[in-house]
This record gives C-alpha cells, sequence and structure tokens, in this order.
C-alpha cells in the first residue's frame, strides 16, 4: 500500500495497514530551510524545497502544498502584512473599503500568488508520485470574512441575502481554486473554514451549508476528496459540518476526538486530527508528541483516521518532535515502549550513578519493557544470560523492566532512551539491537580488559626508606629497586634521612632502615565528589 | 515573587474596547506604573501612547494568519515569555480581538509553563449598547465574553434610550448575573471600578455548554400574514423579542417591518428582500421551537 493509498483509504473508511499520518507544514518548512515565512510563501522553488525537506525528515503519507489562507484574499485586494515567523495578516477587507461584491471576479490561474502554489503543487507531485498531495482552500465562510471583515456578523441579521449572495461568490472561487489545484495534481482539498467555529449550527446550516454541499460535491466530481478543516471550538458545529457531506472532517485540540470519532463515523465520514500543536509539538519533547500521536491514534480506532496537527505547524516547531512520530505510527512496538515510558519531566528523582560500575565485577544491565511480553526484550535478555556464565562469577546481570517505576528511574538516569538497550558498567552499549554472542563477549571482554588496566593503574604506589645513611639502608634500597624491576610495578622510590620527616612517620633514628609503603586509589575522576563521600574514603584510610 | 496582573479587556469589534483602555490609561497612578500591553486586534494603533510615561510601558501585538484566525495560541505564549522574561512590568492589560474566548486566554495564562508569573485580576467586556443584540445570536464568542465576565461596561448609551438599556441589563444579568455592570458614555470607566473586580474563573467547558441564550431565526412564506394573529404574537412574545427585521405581507404588497426592542414600526418594502414575506428574529430567553410556532401560526389560520 503506498502512502497516498493509505491516505486515500483512510479518508474514505476503507481498512487501512495502518493509520496515515499527514503534518500540516505551512510556515515551519520556511524554518526547515532556514528562511523567513515571506520568503517561504512567495517563490514557488523555495515551498517546493521546503515541502521536500519536510517530506524526506518528517516520512509522512500525505502533506499540503502550502499552509496559507491568504492567497486568495490577496487576489481581491486585501492587504497582507507579512511576518517572518508566520502566515501573513489580512489586514483590509475590499467590500468595507467601497468595493462591490458585482465587481469581484473569480481568481484566474495564474492570479497573483495562485501560480506561485500551483507551480509548486505540480513540482512535489512530480517528485512524490506516492504521496497524498492535499491543497488548501481558504474556505467559502473565512473568504467572506476577509473580504467583508467582521461587518458579516451585522449582516447576518442586516441584510441576510446580501450575505447570501456573498458566500454564493465565495462558493465559486472554492470551485475555481479545487479545480486548479486538482490539475495541479493534488489528491485531496482541504476546505479550510476556521471561522465556522465563530458561528453556532443553525447559522452554519443557513448561511455556509448549501455553498459548503455544493463545494464538496464538485471536489468529489472532479475525482478528489474533500475535508473540512476547522479550527477553535467547533464542538457544536460537528454535526452540521457532516450535513455539508465533506469525506473527511479535521480538527483541532480544542474538540474532544471522541466526541468527532463518534459522530462522523456513524455519518460514514472519516476524521483527522489532533495533536496538540503549542504545549506538545511547539514546546514539548520528542516523547511527548510520540504519547499525544499515541493517544490520538488509541482513541481514533484503525479506521477512517487521519493523523495529523490540529492545524498548521507554527515555524519554529522543533523538527525532532515531528521526525519522532512516523516512528510510533508505523511500528506497534515503538508504541508499547513510549507508552510504557514516563517522561523525564514526571521523574524528579535521579540517581547519581557516576560511581557505577567501579565494583569488581561487571554489571550488564538490560532495560527492557517487560521480556515476557515483548519479543526484542525476550531475545536481548536471552543473549545475556546464554553469555554471563563463560565469565563465570565475573559478570553479573539484571533486566530492568520499565513498566516499574524504579527501573524507569533507572534507565532515565543512565540516560537510556530507547527499549531494550545493554548497558555494561553502566555505559550504553547496543541499543534496540540484540548483539550476536561473539559480540557481546567481545564487548565485556573489552570492559574486562578496562577495568584491569583501571586496576593496574589504581596499583601505583610509593615505597620510601627511612635512612641514616648507614650501609644496611644502601642494600635496602637495592633490594626494594630490584624487586620493582623483576615485578614491573609503577612504584616510586624514595629515600628519606630528614630526621624531622622520619619521626612524622613514627619511626626513631635509631629503628632505621625502615621502610614506608604508601598506595594510591583513585577514587573519583572529573567529578567534584560530595564531603560525606570523601568523609567515608578518609575512614578508610 | 508575586505574580504580574493581568487585565483582559473583551468586546465585539467597534464597541469600544480601545477607548475605553484608553479611559484606563489616563489614571495616573496607572500611568506610573511600568505596563505591558498586549492588543489582539490586527491595525489597532488606536491605544494613545502618550498617556503613558515613554519607556515605560511596551506594546505587543498578535496577528496570526489574520485577525480572523483563532490559532493564536502559540503567539500568545511568545509574547507573555517575552514580556516575563525581558520587560518585568507590574501589570498587563490584553485587549483581545472581537472573537477571542476569554476562557482560552486565561488558560494560556494559567498554563504551567509560565509557572505562576501571571494572574488575571480582572476580566471586563466591553458591551456595544446598540450593536450587542445584533450580533450576538450570530458570533459565539459575543456573548461569551459577556459570560466569562467580571465586569461589564455598557458602553454608547448616549445612543440608546432608557428603556432599551433596561432591557440590556436584564439580558446581560441573565447571561452572567455575577458580573458588575457599569454604563458609559464614548468608553468613559474608571480604573476603580476595573480594580475593584473580583475575579472568578469560570470552567473553560462553559464555551461549549452555555445554552444559547439569545436565538435568531428567519423566516419565509409566500403566504398572506394574518396581520391581528402577528401582532397577537409579538404582543405574546412581549420582551422576548430583542428585534426583528425585514419584509412582511400582510395582503397588500410588502411591508418593512422593524422591532427594536419593544418599539414596532411599519414602511415601504425594503426592496432587496425580495417581494414575499422574509424576516429575521432575535429573541432571548425562548425555545426556538416555541418561536417558530408562534410566528407560523400568522400564516396558517
Amino acid at each position: 500500500m503506498t502512502n497516498k493509498e493509505r491516505v486515500l483509504n483512510a479518508i474514505r473508511c476503507i481498512e487501512t495497514d495502518r493509520i496515515p499520518w499527514v503534518p500540516f507544514v505551512g510556515s515551519h518548512a520556511g524554518a526547515l530551510m532556514g528562511i523567513t515565512a515571506e520568503e517561504f510563501f512567495k517563490s514557488s522553488d523555495n515551498i517546493i524545497d521546503g515541502v521536500q525537506m519536510a517530506i524526506d525528515r518528517y516520512r509522512p503519507d500525505g502533506i499540503p502544498v502550502t499552509f496559507d489562507l491568504q492567497i486568495e484574499a490577496e487576489v481581491f485586494g486585501c492587504q497582507l502584512k507579512w511576518a517572518d515567523q508566520n502566515p501573513p495578516a489580512v489586514c483590509s477587507h475590499p467590500l468595507c473599503n467601497g468595493t462591490k461584491l458585482e465587481d469581484l471576479c473569480v481568481p484566474a490561474s495564474d492570479s497573483g500568488r495562485v501560480k506561485i502554489v500551483l507551480d509548486a503543487a505540480r513540482a512535489i507531485r512530480k517528485a512524490n508520485p506516492d504521496i497524498a498531495l492535499y491543497a488548501t482552500i481558504t474556505g467559502p465562510f473565512t473568504l467572506a470574512l476577509h473580504l467583508l471583515g467582521t461587518d458579516i456578523f451585522m449582516k447576518m441579521f442586516d441584510d441576510v441575502d446580501y450575505v447570501n449572495r456573498l458566500l454564493d461568490f465565495c462558493k465559486r472561487v472554492c470551485f475555481a481554486m479545487t479545480d486548479y489545484y486538482i490539475g495541479a495534481g493534488c489528491d485531496v482539498v482541504a476546505v479550510v473554514d476556521p471561522m465556522t467555529s465563530q458561528i453556532g449550527p443553525d447559522q452554519l446550516s443557513e448561511f455556509v451549508g448549501q455553498p459548503m454541499v455544493e463545494i464538496f460535491d464538485h471536489i468529489r466530481d472532479k475525482g478528489a476528496l474533500g475535508s473540512f478543516f476547522v479550527c477553535g471550538h467547533a464542538q457544536q458545529n460537528i454535526v452540521a459540518m457532516c450535513n455539508c457531506k465533506p469525506d473527511n472532517i479535521s480538527i483541532d485540540e480544542n474538540i474532544p476526538l471522541e466526541y468527532v470519532r463518534d459522530i462522523c463515523l456513524k455519518s460514514g465520514i472519516s476524521f483527522g486530527g489532533n495533536m496538540q500543536l503549542t504545549t506538545v509539538l511547539l514546546l514539548g519533547t520528542p516523547t511527548d508528541a510520540q504519547k499525544n500521536a499515541i493517544a490520538c491514534m488509541e482513541i481514533a480506532g484503525s479506521k477512517g483516521f487521519v493523523l495529523s496537527p490540529g492545524c498548521d505547524l507554527p515555524y519554529d516547531t522543533p523538527p525532532e518532535n515531528l521526525e519522532s512520530i512516523i516512528t510510533v505510527v508505523e511500528d506497534e512496538y515503538q508504541r508499547g515502549i513510549v507508552k510504557a515510558m514516563v517522561t523525564e519531566h514526571d521523574l524528579a528523582d535521579k540517581l547519581n550513578l557516576s560511581d557505577y560500575g567501579n565494583a569488581d565485577k561487571i554489571i550488564v544491565d538490560i532495560v527492557t519493557l517487560d521480556s515476557e511480553a515483548c519479543a526484542p526484550c525476550q531475545y536481548m535478555v536471552d543473549a545475556v544470560r546464554k553469555v554471563a556464565p563463560e565469565f563465570e562469577e565475573i559478570v553479573e546481570w539484571r533486566e530492568h523492566k520499565i513498566k516499574y517505576r524504579e527501573s524507569l528511574v533507572f534507565m532515565t538516569s543512565l540516560m537510556v532512551r530507547n527499549v531494550p538497550t545493554i548497558c555494561i558498567d553502566g555505559e550504553i552499549t547496543f541499543v534496540s539491537r540484540i548483539p550476536p554472542k561473539d559480540e557481546l563477549i567481545a564487548a565485556i571482554q573489552k570492559r574486562i580488559n578496562d577495568k584491569f588496566r583501571l586496576h593496574v593503574q589504581q596499583n601505583k604506589g610509593s615505597l620510601y626508606i627511612l635512612s641514616d645513611g648507614s650501609e644496611k639502608c644502601d642494600k635496602t634500597k637495592d633490594n626494594i629497586e630490584t624487586a620493582v624491576k623483576e615485578l614491573g610495578a609503577d612504584v616510586s622510590v624514595r629515600m628519606v634521612s630528614d630526621e624531622n620527616t622520619i619521626r612524622s612517620y613514627g619511626i626513631e633514628m635509631n629503628q632505621t632502615p625502615a621502610v614506608v609503603m604508601a598506595k594510591y586509589t583513585v577514587k573519583s575522576v572529573r567529578t567534584v565528589p560530595e564531603i560525606p563521600i570523601i568523609k567515608e574514603w578518609i575512614k578508610d584510610l | 515573587m508575586a505574580p504580574v496582573n493581568v487585565y483582559m479587556l473583551t468586546g465585539y469589534l467597534g464597541a469600544g474596547k480601545t477607548t475605553t483602555l484608553n479611559h484606563l490609561l489616563k489614571n495616573t497612578n496607572l500611568a506610573k506604573k511600568k505596563i505591558a500591553l498586549i492588543i489582539n486586534e490586527f491595525g489597532n494603533m488606536g491605544v494613545d501612547g502618550k498617556l503613558l510615561v515613554p519607556g515605560n510601558y511596551a506594546k505587543y501585538e498578535i496577528n496570526k494568519g489574520s485577525i480572523f484566525c483563532i490559532c493564536t495560541k502559540t503567539d500568545f505564549i511568545k509574547v507573555l515569555t517575552d514580556i516575563a522574561e525581558n520587560f518585568h512590568p507590574e501589570a498587563v492589560f490584553i485587549e483581545a480581538t472581537g472573537i477571542a474566548e476569554p476562557a482560552d486566554i486565561e488558560t494560556i495564562i494559567n498554563d504551567p509553563y509560565f509557572k505562576g508569573q501571571f494572574r488575571v485580576a480582572a476580566n471586563i467586556c466591553v458591551v456595544d449598547s446598540v450593536g450587542f443584540t445584533k450580533t450576538a445570536p450570530f458570533l459565539k464568542a459575543v456573548t461569551s465574553q459577556v459570560r466569562f465576565a467580571d465586569g461589564i461596561v455598557v458602553n454608547k448609551t448616549d445612543l440608546a434610550d432608557d428603556g432599551d438599556l433596561d432591557k440590556l441589563k436584564s439580558v446581560l444579568v441573565d447571561i452572567n448575573p455575577d458580573a458588575q455592570i457599569v454604563f458609559a458614555e464614548n468608553g468613559d470607566t474608571s480604573l476603580g471600578f476595573v480594580e475593584q473586580l473580583q475575579h472568578t474563573r469560570l470552567p473553560a467547558e462553559l464555551i461549549q455548554s452555555a445554552p444559547e441564550k439569545i436565538i435568531a431565526c428567519s423566516f419565509k412564506t409566500d403566504k398572506v400574514v394574518e396581520r391581528d394573529e402577528f401582532l397577537k404574537c409579538i404582543e405574546q412574545l412581549d420582551r422576548k423579542i430583542l428585534r426583528l427585521k425585514g419584509n412582511v405581507d400582510f395582503g397588500n404588497g410588502c411591508l418593512f417591518t422593524e422591532i427594536v426592542y419593544d418599539r414596532y414600526t411599519e414602511k415601504d418594502s425594503c426592496q432587496a428582500l425580495g417581494s414575499t414575506t422574509a424576516f429575521t428574529v432575535i429573541a432571548w430567553d425562548i425555545e426556538k421551537e416555541n418561536l417558530k410556532e408562534c410566528f407560523n401560526r400568522c400564516w396558517q389560520v
């Protein structure tokens, strides 16, 4: 099943091999390229390159050509205020400034920035034949607001006929934009009408219902599928939106997904959404994003659902948050892991493991979901279990099942991010990969060698010969030097003849020659040891 | 550190939010303070900077996509972060868009992300005494802003008569019995009124579950409307009708009929509405079905 088939089947409420993932990338693609939103929206080359970067990095099943609800408005003479990190803003409304509704004409395919997005659509289509390409057109009510401003709410009472004529015109604009985008290769036409969330179901049915029904019929007649995009508090309108007969309804985090699921599926309409744009995708971590994606997928069920953010992604959404999503979409096993994981900010207590692995034995820790419940975890534990006896009593191993809180604390403290993972003496060694026997043995052996080398280094010592300059003292020195040489030990030998220094060792001059040995032990490296820890060392002296 | 007080100013476009804000800023106590203004209405340049001590206030604009786009949460968080990190004001005033849901703004302000650096001190809604009942049934936020307010400034009272104001007040009390209401001309509101308000945070779910207090219903018919029955219907519904507007054919061609609060007028027909009966009623405190039933009787007798 291609990505495109997966999206189209999901929208048609046909069974798919997995849930499709469609990130609504708009100005965010500009951030990926390191350019401003304005530079992005004004150039077909930039749109092509930016969307391609998003496709390559986020591996989506579908993607919009762009996400800019001001394209049509700009053609009609609405003034735009451009921003570096946002789509432009409409700041004037021609029907309030003397322009007559009768004088407005449906945009041509080469009007304003329509040409730019159509050129981009064609190129993205050509380069990515297997991906579902979304067209995002401005819905009739939102376009009417661009043209007339908020006067429309007064006119809904004062001049119903005018409002109806205006919406009829906006509908014809939607027809034209639909035709252009489908001609450029788009598979899904998203009629983005966020402003419908500002009116109630009665007004939606009265003013927007009929134009919408015709728009979605038109999209289907042209061989594509239509989605009704809304954002904001539109819960009250979902039934009225279904009555507009779209193939799909897409919502944001303001509406509970289960509510939309129940109403849509009853009407044979698929639905999409509603990952949290700000708190999760913009401000959260990749794990937060994955958890949110999983939560959406679990509520939605496997049929008739498209996983997507609630709306156009913020410009500076961290790409790693979006990259992380496909792994949980594709891989049920990864979903299990992420679900079991507690995010870092949930874990206030972290262990200080800086001294971990300094014991005589080698400790092998296997961090798993649960070896009894997950196959890769089981194989990893088996691999260690089989190899451990070869090192007799030198190697000790333990499994940490992250379904238990203490194991999670341990995992976080060791900075382990994937499951299953093997750590040898606290060092992450094998991540999500079951090592062949030889490789595991080699890794453990390497650690044993390292430890031995460390052990040897720790045996560095000094021998002091307390001497009064007699012949006996010289003979003692000769013997010591021969012994050191024969052993190849790292020991320094010094003669001490100062009386006060000799007495400081508790030796009187008439007791010489005397030998004092000092052994050095490395107690810590690269860290500032805590006072209680230092006290423990001193007690051992 | 004590949280910074945030004052929210809501109200439909043209209700007089900026004028009201300028009146508040005239107060010398406020003018001395270090204030951040968040203007969530595009192209609104009306805040009079001369009223404030130069360098002691900062203005932040939020507009994403268009003045209509609801997805301003991201920008709001960015602006509040900027204010908290770089400006350290003594108070924040937010002039929200006509379509803003106060509960959404409050949710952002109380987001754990800000670690309690801000608190909503008062939520003030400016109501246009003339236009309110026209927009209320069509734009959800109009009633929602009244519902969530701690204080309501009924503005432009010079343009409405006393009877209308009384009825408007009843409607507002019905929507929000807890808010304090003051009347103002030209946005003239005292800082004292704002400062003594006690903020009540209502659950955000009310946005979805609030009953529609004010409804609009359109009627169309080719039949002749029985005039006596029509007037009887209006009389029966009494205070429940806030407005009515449109053509009604009482048997001698269409007449343009209008009700504003209690005043009923008839004049020559409005051609734009066509040659048959077509009118819209805005009512409150009545079920839509009851309203329909009442008027439908006028041409089914």
